[in-house]
């Protein structure tokens, strides 16, 4: 009987237009996504492209030397000064010169050595930390550098040893575009996609009043009730991840799918600090650990179906309680919206935001533990996002049972 | 008798307004049961709470034994209804508006296919129900209804928006589940040709009260006889002199007599007896509709 009601809901669903036109604009949105992706890509090329380069240091070059000009008849700047500053000008200059010679050797063997480039970043990061360790008695900054280039030299390692080169990270590759796409999609789209998606799931059956067909059954209303709100949330879940993994095979095929090992920070730790008489989240240098992007992306993954358990839920449950279509589309965009200026507006709001699912759509900074620095609360973590998701969905549906088992159908 | 839908001393309240004041009644297996009401008289909330989609305040409801409260599943199982407008789904066709019940009860296809014979929708049952005429969207309610081949179909207005063919169709598919199947049949209506041409037993509601329950038999029997003869001063005064006629009214082609409990053959046979020129003498049967007004004061809303 159940499994009757279940392939019901299927197919009322999937008998609505509105359905198709959803897909549709989801489907734009995806390809949206890769075309920034491309022209992200583009604009990398462009940017390394050693002509560009070149012009572009030649202007910093030109620019350096007007400030040089302007120091040199500058009467009001003391000898001393004067004297310093040319130095350093000079010494930039020499260093952008240097650069340019560097570009047009690479533009003459036509290659780019991004292995060498790495361990030569590693040489100057060691000789850095070994030059502040001689020094004894280490500041806390100084620890704080160390450890900054430790963890550098961390990273630069991997990348050397999984063979991940720059251009790894900026082309639109299968697993680049899954990681844009999950990033957009969840802080952007997500909660208004499921609001027009699921927000006429229950109501939508008070006018014309097809519940009451439903509902002179015989079946409990808890079964009707439960039978849409697995329809909805697994139709849901299915649709948004199927439709990455989609963009991701297509995508994937044409671009190639990338570099799966690329070295993802997560867990990173925050301290307390008063800077300028404000107080702020400063990441504790070293913090964190780094795991390899296919790891990263399926705990963003993960995340990414928890949410839209919970914000099915909870439009389910406004659905469930309003009676009218309309009136759930209303609330639940007014909600969400509302939830995000609050965000921005007050801190004493972000500061229990790790308790409310509506704040959860930046899965990326909950992930790399980003998060923390906006809101302040250490507690906001992947674990805990999980947790609070789960027993908002279960208090969310309890109220629609609740609701729906005791109303008087007047329709 | 057995009694297939029992309702005892049912009450309801919405708001402040008490809608249905306690009210009792039962229909047998096989009975077609007209529920005759003014507009607002609470006929569509009691056919609610016989379908719980609203609870009771106080009373019950009883269908083949089970208590629609404690035994929901079991006694809904019993019933088909069509409550107030059939509103089902316009963006499935009708078939799958059928499958939708169907999947529920575990109704097989072939049983979907005889009732939508039954109802005569073969020719449109692919159509989207959005396509439908109000009167092929009655046919696929009653439809929907009669899927589980339920024991009391209960039907709010059934007549709505059918021409007069259709109407006798369903007249005649009511009657025939009814005498044929057994199939115990609730119709509300106010609509008073119907419920006289279709019921036999009515229920008279007015104000959330039953005011009575007759059989159409109770409802038509009368004491008033017509005579046809040519009318005169001397025909009514030799009638005025006949013991046992309490009331003499004229009409067009004679006299219209109120016997009260006298028998008529008496009456008859004096008639004859004083020359009067008989050309026939008939039991005048009640309408429905003047049952109706002695019953519901106001008449019709």
């Amino acid at each position: 009987m159940f499994s009757g009601l279940i392939k019901n809901e299927y197919i009322k669903l999937f008998s609505k237009k509105k359905t198709y036109i959803i897909l549709g604009l989801y489907i734009l949105l995806s390809i949206i996504i890769a075309m920034i992706g491309e022209s992200f890509e583009k604009s990398y090329f462009r940017y390394k492209d050693p002509d560009y380069l070149i012009e572009n240091i030649n202007h910093q070059i030109q620019y350096e030397k007007e400030y040089l000009d302007s120091i040199q008849n500058d009467s009001s700047i003391d000898e001393d000064e004067k004297e310093m500053l040319l130095k350093n000008s000079n010494e930039h200059i020499e260093t952008l010169k240097e650069e340019i010679k560097r570009l047009e050797e690479r533009k003459k063997t036509g290659e780019y050595d991004w292995r060498e480039e790495y361990r030569e970043q590693i040489a100057a990061n060691e000789s850095i930390i070994k030059e502040i360790e001689a020094k004894g008695n280490l500041s806390k900054d100084d620890l704080n550098q160390v450890n900054y280039m430790k963890q550098d030299i961390e990273r630069l390692n991997i990348l050397l040893s999984t063979d991940t080169s720059p251009e790894d990270e900026n082309v639109n590759t299968g697993i680049n575009y899954l990681y844009n796409n999950l990033l957009m999609v969840t802080s952007a789209f997500l909660s208004f996609g499921l609001i027009l998606f699921s927000s006429d799931s229950v109501s939508g059956e008070y006018n014309p009043g097809t519940l009451k067909f439903l509902l002179i059954q015989p079946v409990t209303r808890i079964k009707v009730l439960l039978s849409k709100f697995v329809v909805t949330a697994l139709s849901s879940v299915t649709l948004i991840l199927g439709g990455q993994a989609l963009f991701f095979v297509i995508v994937g095929l044409i671009k190639g799918f990338g570099k799966l090992s690329r070295p993802m920070l997560v867990g990173q730790e925050f301290e307390k600090v008063i800077y300028d008489g404000f107080e702020m989240f400063q990441r504790i240098a070293g913090s964190g650990e780094y795991i390899p992007l296919w790891n990263y992306i399926l705990r963003m993954l993960i995340l990414e179906i928890f949410l839209i358990i919970t914000v099915t839920a909870f439009i389910f449950m406004v659905s469930t309680i309003s009676k009218s279509s309309v009136v759930a589309n209303t609330m639940c965009i007014s909600i969400m919206l509302g939830s995000t200026i609050v965000y921005n507006l007050s801190s004493s709001y972000r500061k229990i935001s790790h308790l409310i699912f509506l704040n959860f759509g930046d899965i990326d900074g909950i992930v790399s533990g980003s998060i923390i620095s906006n809101t302040g609360k250490v507690v906001f973590t992947p674990i805990n996002v999980i947790i609070v998701c789960v027993i908002t969905t279960i208090v969310f549906v309890l109220v629609s049972l609740g609701v729906f088992k005791k109303r008087d159908l007047l329709i | 008798m057995e009694k297939v839908l029992e309702v005892k001393n049912l009450s309801k309240r919405i708001g402040k307004r008490e809608i249905i004041k306690n009210i009792s009644f039962s229909i047998n297996k096989g009975e077609i049961f007209g529920f005759l009401g003014p507009n607002g008289s609470g006929k569509t909330t009691t056919i609610r709470m016989l379908v719980d989609l609203i609870s009771m305040d106080s009373g019950s409801i009883t269908i083949m034994g089970k208590d629609i409260k404690k035994e929901r599943e079991e006694a809904l199982s019993h019933i088909g209804a069509v409550v107030e407008n059939p509103e089902l789904y316009g963006y499935l066709s009708g078939y799958e508006n059928l499958m939708q019940i169907a999947r529920i009860r575990s109704i097989s296809k072939e049983r979907v296919d005889e009732v939508i014979g039954l109802v005569g929708l073969e020719n449109r049952i692919k159509d989207k129900l959005s396509k439908y005429s109000l009167g092929m969207k009655q046919r696929l309610g009653l439809a929907a209804a009669l899927l589980s081949k339920p024991n009391l179909l209960i039907l709010d207005e059934p007549t709505n928006g059918l021409d007069p063919n259709g109407i006798q169709e369903i007249r005649r598919i009511l009657k025939t589940l009814s005498k044929e199947y057994g199939m115990s049949v609730f119709v509300s209506s106010h609509i008073l040709g119907e419920v006289q041409q279709l019921c036999d037993i009515v229920a008279f509601i007015e104000d959330g009260r039953i005011t009575s329950i007759e059989t159409m038999e109770m409802v038509k029997k009368s004491s008033r006889y017509f005579l046809e003869t040519e009318e005169s001063d001397k025909t009514t005064s030799i009638l005025e002199n006949i013991e046992g006629i309490s009331v003499i009214k004229v009409t067009d082609h004679g006299y219209i007599l109120e016997l009260g409990d006298e028998n008529p053959s008496h009456v008859i046979k004096q008639i004859v007896y004083k020359d009067i020129e008989v050309i026939s003498f008939a039991r005048h049967e009640k309408e429905l509709e003047e049952r109706y007004l002695e019953l519901i004061k106001g008449g019709i809303r």
